[in-house]
C-alpha cells in the first residue's frame, strides 16, 4: 500500500494540473482540429494518435493499474471493430449503437477470459492472452457466414451522422477525443478511489491484499471487462475511419503490441502516459516515414525497433514518470 | 516614356505568351512540365517480395515514359504500405500533404480497399495494378481503375484451358475430370477459388477436395497432401503465396503425390523464386495468370520494343530479371504513366477518369498482352489471362493459342518415381 | 495407414517444434523472460547456412558447426547489450525489449538480404524414405534426430557440469543460488548464448525444409511458446514431449478438421493447460511465475 501512496503523490505534476491548466487544455483539445483544418494529414495524424491512445489508455487500466500484461488485446479490438461493422453491414444498425453493443460484448468476453485466466501470472497470463486472440482470428476466418472470412468487412460510406461517417475528419477527432478520455478519465478516478487502491494493491501484492481483505478475483476481472469494453470501442471507431476490416489484422498481435508499446513508453499506470506515448510514437513514425520516403521498407521500423530498446535501456519507467522526476528535482535544486 | 515602354513589351511578351499556350494543347509539355504520383506498395512486412516487385515495375514504367517525353515528365513519391491502416494514414499524406491526386498502388486487397475510400473521398484516382478483390470495383466508385484482372477471372481461365487443352490431352470429358483445390484461406485464395469453383460447376468439372490453409501459419503440409492423395484427382489446382507454394511441393515430392495436371494461380507458382529453387523439378507445373512473356508475335511491332527496352532497364537498375508481379506492374502503370497521363494533360482527377475510359486498345497491345478498355465501374474489360508452364527452369505462356510461347508439354505429368 | 502416416508425419513436424524450443525452454526457464527474439534468431540462422551454402559451397550439416558459435556469440551479445538491462526491472521491460530487437532484426534483414524467398535446394531436400505406403522426409528425420541428440547433449551439460548445475540452480532458485556463491550474471549470459545456440541447430537442419524471408520467425515463435508452455518451463524433456504432442495434434486435426483450423485444437489445448495446469504437462512448480 505505501508503494501506492508514493507513487500518487509522485505524478501529482502531471496528473493533477491546475484549474487553470484544465482551461487552457481544453480550449487547446477544441481548437487543434480547427487550426488544422487546412493541415489535414496532421490532423489524421492526430486522429490515429488519439484512436491508438484510447486503446493502449484501455490496455493501461488492466496493464498497467492491474498489472495484468495482457498480449492479446487485439481480441477485443477485433470484437469492437466486427460488432460494429457487422451490425451496420449486416442490419444497418448505426455503429453509434454498434459500438455500444461492441464494448458490452467484449466487456462480457473479459470478463470470462478474466475468470479463466485468475491462477496465471506473468508471462503466462499474456501467453493466453495472446492465444486467445489467435483463436478468435482463426474463428473469424473461418466463420464466413457471419464475418465473410478473410476478405473482411468493407464499410460502405454513407455520410451522415447516424451512420458515423463524415465529410470532414472534424467530427472524427472529437470522437477520437471522446473515446480517449474514457480511460484517462477512469485512470484518474482510480487514483482517488477505493475500488483503485484495492487494484494497485493486487497488483503490488496479491497475498497481502487479499489478507486485508480485499476480493482480488473480483477487482482483477471488473478491470479486465472494463478495459475490454473501451479496447472495443477503440476497435469500432477504427472500423469507421478505415473502412475496412480483416481478421489477419484485426486480431494480429502487433495490434496488441502496439497498445501494450505506447503504454509502455509513456508510463505504466499513469493516466497521461498511454496518450504521451501514442503522440510519441505516431509522431515518430509519420516524421520517419516523412524523412525515408521512397527509401526500401523497413528502415523506419528499425528506427522504431531501436527506439523501443532505447526507452527500456535509458528510460524503463516511461516518458511521463520521467519527465515528472526530472521536472520534480529540477524544482528541488533552486 | 522608358517605363511604359517597358509595361507595353512586358504585356506583349505576357500576350504572346497566353496566346501560345492557348494554341499548343497538343504539346502540354509547355503548361506542365512535370508531375507527381504516389506510389504505394507494401515493401516492408510479410508482403514485402511482392511490394517491392510491383514498386520496381512501376519505377520503370515511369522512367521510360519519361524517356519517351509525350507528357509532362512524371515524379514518383513512393510510401511503404504494410498494412491497411498505414495504407490509409500514408494515402492520407500523398494526398493531403504531398497535394498529389493520383495513386498508384496497392498489390493487396485490404489495402487497397482501405485506400480506394480515402481517394474517393478526396477526389483523387487509385490506379491499381495488382489487388484481386472484385469488390474494389463493384462499390461505385468514380475514381478507381484496375487495369488488371480480378479474381473472378482466374477461375474461366483455368477452366476453359482444362477444357479445350488438357481434356483432350488426358482423353477424359470433363465430368471426368476429377479436381481437387488447395488454397491459402487469406483474401486472395478465398476469392480465386470460389472463381474457380463456380466455374468448374458450370463446365461440370467435378471437385472432389478442397484444403484450405492458413498461409503464415503452416510449417507442415503432409495432413493437406494426404487429404489430396485420398481424394485421388486427376487435376490439383493450386492458389498459393510463395513460402508455401514452396513447401507444398516439397512435401508433395516427399509424399510421391501425384496428379495428371498441377496448376497453379498467380503468386506462388509465376515467383521466380519457385524456379530457382525447384530447377527441374519445377518443370511441368501450369500457373494461370497475368502473362509473364508472351509470345513476342503476338505483341504489336512498338510493345516488343518496349518489351527489350523494360527488361534491360530493369536488369540495370535492380540487378535482377524482372518477376512477374514486376511486368504485371510495369505494364499496369506504364498504360497510365504513357498513354492515360499525356492525354490527360496532367492528374486531374476528372481528366484522368475523362482520358482513361477513352481508352481502346486491342488485346496485345500491352506489354503482358491485354487490350485496353475500362467500363464504367474502372475495370478493364479486355484484361486476358493465360496458362504458364514451367519448362526447363523458365516460364512460359503456352495457351491461349495466341499468345503461346510454347507448347503445353508433360500432360500428363509424369510421377515423381518416373521423373528424372 | 493414414493413420499411421499422419502419426510419422505428426513426429516429424513435432520433432521440429521441439528443436525450436528446446532454446526457449533454457532461456524461458533460467530467466523468465517472454523472448520474442527467438524466432528471428531462427531465421538469421537460416540465412546464414543459406549464405554459407550459397556463397562457399559449404554443406548444410558441416556448416551447422560454423552456425552454433556464430548464434552463441549473437545471443551472448544480445543479452549482454540489452536484455541484462531490462531483466532487472520487470518482465514487461524484458517483453519490450526481445520485441524491440526484433523489430530490429527483421528489418534488418530485410534491408541486408531483401524480401527473397531463399531456400537450400540440396538432394536432401525432397528426398524421403519409403516404406510400402509409408513416407518419411529426410530432411524433417534428419532434424528430428538433431533434436535427439542436442537434447542429450545440453542434458548431459547440464547435469554434469558445474556450469550447468549452477544453471540449473539458478532455474529453480534463483536467490537461493545466488546465496551459493552462483554469479547469476554470468549463467545467464552463458543461457542466452546456449539458448540461442540450441535454435541455431534448428536454424540449420531447416533451411532446407523451409524457404527463409525476414518474417520466417514469427511463424514459429507462437507455436514455440505452446511447445515449451505445455513442457514446463526449463524442462527439456518436456520441450521434446511437447513438440511432438502439438505435432501430432496439429497433423491430426489438420487431416480431419481442416487445415486452416488446424492452430484452433492446439491453441485451445493450450489454453486448457494453462487453466488446468499452469506448470505443463512435466514441469515443476514455479514459485515465481505459477501460484
Amino acid at each position: 500500500m505505501m508503494n501506492v501512496m508514493t507513487e500518487v503523490k509522485k505524478q501529482r505534476n502531471f496528473a493533477y494540473p491546475s484549474a487553470r491548466g484544465y482551461g487552457a487544455a481544453a480550449l487547446l483539445l477544441t481548437l487543434l482540429p480547427f487550426l488544422l483544418q487546412n493541415q489535414l494529414y496532421y490532423l489524421d495524424t492526430l486522429i490515429l494518435a488519439l484512436l491508438w491512445a484510447s486503446a493502449a489508455g484501455a490496455w493501461n487500466l488492466a496493464g498497467g493499474y492491474g498489472g495484468l500484461l495482457s498480449l492479446g488485446h487485439a481480441a477485443f479490438f477485433g470484437i469492437g471493430a466486427y460488432t460494429s461493422s457487422l451490425l451496420f453491414v449486416k442490419l444497418n444498425v448505426s455503429p453509434w449503437l454498434g459500438m455500444v453493443a461492441g464494448a458490452v460484448l467484449a466487456g462480457l468476453m473479459g470478463w470470462f477470459i478474466g475468470m479463466i485466466t485468475l491462477r496465471m501470472k506473468g508471462p503466462f497470463f499474456g501467453l493466453a492472452t495472446i492465444a486467445i486472440s489467435e483463436v478468435l482470428m482463426i474463428t473469424a476466418v473461418n466463420w464466413t457466414e457471419l464475418t465473410q472470412g478473410s476478405q473482411g468487412v468493407n464499410i460502405p460510406y454513407k455520410p451522415g451522422f447516424v451512420n458515423m461517417a463524415f465529410d470532414s475528419k472534424i467530427p472524427y477527432y472529437f470522437i477520437a477525443l471522446a473515446i480517449c478520455l474514457v480511460p484517462y478519465l477512469l485512470a484518474r478516478w482510480l487514483k482517488e478511489s477505493k475500488f483503485g487502491y484495492e487494484l494497485m494493491a493486487v497488483r503490488d501484492n496479491e497475498a497481502a491484499a487479499q489478507a486485508l481483505g480485499i476480493h482480488t478475483v473480483r477487482v482483477k476481472v471488473v478491470i479486465i471487462a472494463v478495459s475490454s469494453s473501451i479496447t472495443a470501442m477503440a476497435g469500432a471507431f477504427y472500423a469507421q475511419y478505415v473502412t475496412v476490416i480483416e481478421p489477419y489484422h484485426e486480431f494480429s498481435f502487433s495490434v496488441s503490441i502496439q497498445m501494450v508499446l505506447m503504454a509502455m513508453i509513456g508510463g505504466l499506470g499513469t493516466a497521461s502516459g498511454p496518450i504521451f506515448g501514442s503522440l510519441v510514437v505516431t509522431g515518430l513514425d509519420t516524421f520517419l516515414r516523412d524523412v525515408f520516403q521512397g527509401a526500401q521498407g523497413g528502415i523506419q521500423a528499425m528506427m522504431y525497433g531501436s527506439l523501443l530498446v532505447l526507452v527500456v535501456l535509458f528510460v524503463p519507467e516511461g516518458l511521463i514518470p520521467w519527465f515528472t522526476r526530472r521536472f520534480r528535482s529540477g524544482k528541488g535544486e533552486k | 516614356m522608358k517605363r511604359s515602354k517597358f509595361v507595353s513589351i512586358s504585356l506583349l511578351l505576357l500576350i504572346v505568351s497566353l496566346f501560345v499556350n492557348a494554341c499548343s494543347p497538343s504539346d502540354p509539355r509547355a503548361d506542365s512540365h512535370k508531375v507527381r504520383v504516389g506510389v504505394a506498395f507494401p515493401t516492408s512486412g510479410n508482403l514485402a517480395k511482392i511490394g517491392q516487385s510491383c514498386a520496381n515495375g512501376t519505377q520503370i514504367a515511369a522512367d521510360m515514359a519519361n524517356a519517351r517525353g509525350k507528357g509532362p515528365k512524371i515524379e514518383l513519391a513512393k510510401v511503404d504500405v504494410p498494412t491497411a491502416v498505414t495504407g490509409v494514414h500514408e494515402v492520407n499524406r500523398l494526398i493531403l500533404k504531398e497535394k498529389l491526386q493520383l495513386i498508384v498502388g496497392t498489390y493487396a486487397s485490404p489495402i487497397s480497399l482501405a485506400a480506394s475510400g480515402i481517394t474517393e473521398r478526396n477526389h483523387a484516382v487509385l490506379w491499381e495494378v495488382a489487388a484481386t478483390d472484385p469488390r474494389l470495383t463493384r462499390r461505385g466508385l468514380k475514381y478507381v481503375f484496375r487495369p488488371n484482372p480480378d479474381a473472378t477471372m482466374y477461375g474461366p481461365a483455368t477452366i476453359q484451358f482444362l477444357e479445350e487443352v488438357v481434356a483432350p490431352e488426358l482423353g477424359l470429358k470433363n465430368g471426368e475430370m476429377k479436381m481437387a483445390l488447395i488454397h491459402e484461406d487469406g483474401d486472395y485464395g478465398e476469392g480465386v477459388a470460389a472463381s474457380t469453383k463456380k466455374a468448374a460447376k458450370k463446365a461440370g468439372i467435378p471437385i472432389v477436395e478442397e484444403v484450405r490453409y492458413n498461409a503464415k501459419a503452416t510449417n507442415d503440409m503432409s495432413s493437406a497432401i494426404l487429404r489430396l492423395k485420398n481424394a485421388k484427382p486427376d487435376i490439383i489446382n493450386m492458389v498459393q503465396y510463395n513460402t508455401d507454394a514452396q513447401l507444398f511441393w516439397k512435401q508433395a515430392e516427399q509424399m510421391d503425390l501425384n496428379a495428371k495436371v498441377f496448376i497453379g494461380n498467380g503468386a506462388g507458382q509465376s515467383s521466380d523464386n519457385f524456379g530457382q529453387t525447384f530447377g527441374d523439378a519445377a518443370n511441368g507445373v501450369l500457373d494461370t495468370s497475368s502473362a509473364i512473356s508472351i509470345n513476342p508475335r503476338a505483341l504489336s511491332p512498338e510493345m516488343r520494343k518496349i518489351e527489350e527496352e523494360f527488361q534491360k532497364r530493369y536488369k540495370k537498375k535492380f540487378g535482377v530479371e524482372p518477376d512477374l508481379i514486376a511486368r504485371l506492374a510495369f505494364s499496369s502503370a506504364y498504360i497510365l504513366f504513357h498513354d492515360v497521363i499525356p492525354k490527360a494533360g496532367g492528374t486531374d482527377p476528372d481528366q484522368i477518369r475523362k482520358a482513361a475510359l477513352s481508352l481502346d486498345k486491342p488485346i496485345g497491345s500491352t506489354l503482358v498482352g491485354w487490350g485496353v478498355k475500362f467500363d464504367e465501374s474502372g475495370q478493364n474489360t479486355r484484361a486476358a489471362m493465360s496458362v504458364m508452364q514451367w519448362q526447363g527452369g523458365e516460364l512460359a505462356v503456352v495457351y491461349p493459342e495466341k499468345f503461346k510461347k510454347r507448347e503445353p508439354a508433360m500432360i500428363p505429368l509424369p510421377k515423381w518415381s518416373e521423373r528424372k | 495407414m493414414i493413420f499411421l502416416q499422419l502419426l510419422i508425419s505428426g513426429i516429424l513436424i513435432g520433432g521440429v517444434y521441439a528443436l525450436i524450443s528446446l532454446g526457449l525452454t533454457l532461456i524461458f526457464g533460467v530467466m523468465r523472460i517472454v523472448n520474442f527474439v527467438h524466432g528471428d534468431m531462427l531465421m538469421v540462422a537460416m540465412y546464414l547456412s543459406y549464405w554459407l551454402f550459397t556463397l562457399y559451397s559449404v554443406e548444410l550439416y558441416t556448416g551447422l558447426f560454423l552456425v552454433i558459435p556464430v548464434l552463441a556469440a549473437l545471443g551472448a551479445l544480445i543479452y549482454w547489450g540489452v536484455i541484462r538491462f531490462a531483466i532487472r526491472r520487470s518482465h514487461e521491460a524484458s517483453i519490450l525489449a526481445t520485441i524491440g530487437i526484433s523489430i530490429v532484426i527483421q528489418n534488418a534483414a530485410l534491408l541486408l538480404w531483401s524480401s527473397d524467398y531463399r531456400s537450400v535446394h540440396n538432394e536432401w531436400a525432397t528426398h524421403s524414405l519409403q516404406w510400402g505406403d509409408l513416407r518419411i522426409s529426410a530432411p524433417l528425420l534428419i532434424a528430428f534426430i538433431g533434436a535427439l541428440l542436442v537434447t542429450g547433449l545440453v542434458f548431459a551439460f547440464l547435469h554434469y557440469t558445474y556450469l550447468g548445475k549452477a544453471i540449473r540452480a539458478a532455474s529453480m532458485d534463483r536467490f537461493a543460488a545466488i546465496l551459493m556463491g552462483v554469479n547469476p550474471q554470468r549463467i545467464f549470459t552463458v543461457s542466452f548464448a546456449i539458448g540461442t545456440a540450441l535454435v541455431g541447430v534448428a536454424g540449420a537442419l531447416l533451411s532446407s525444409v523451409y524457404a527463409v524471408h525476414p518474417t520466417l520467425g514469427t511463424q514459429f515463435l507462437l507455436i514455440s511458446f505452446v511447445v515449451v508452455v505445455l513442457g514446463g518451463l526449463g524442462s527439456l524433456r518436456g520441450a521434446i514431449l511437447g513438440g511432438l504432442l502439438i505435432g501430432v495434434v496439429e497433423t491430426v486435426s489438420a487431416y480431419f478438421i481442416g487445415a486452416s483450423m488446424k492452430q484452433l485444437v492446439y491453441l485451445l489445448l493450450f489454453l486448457v493447460i494453462l487453466i488446468v495446469k499452469p506448470a505443463g504437462l512435466f514441469g515443476k512448480r514455479i514459485p515465481e511465475v505459477n501460484q
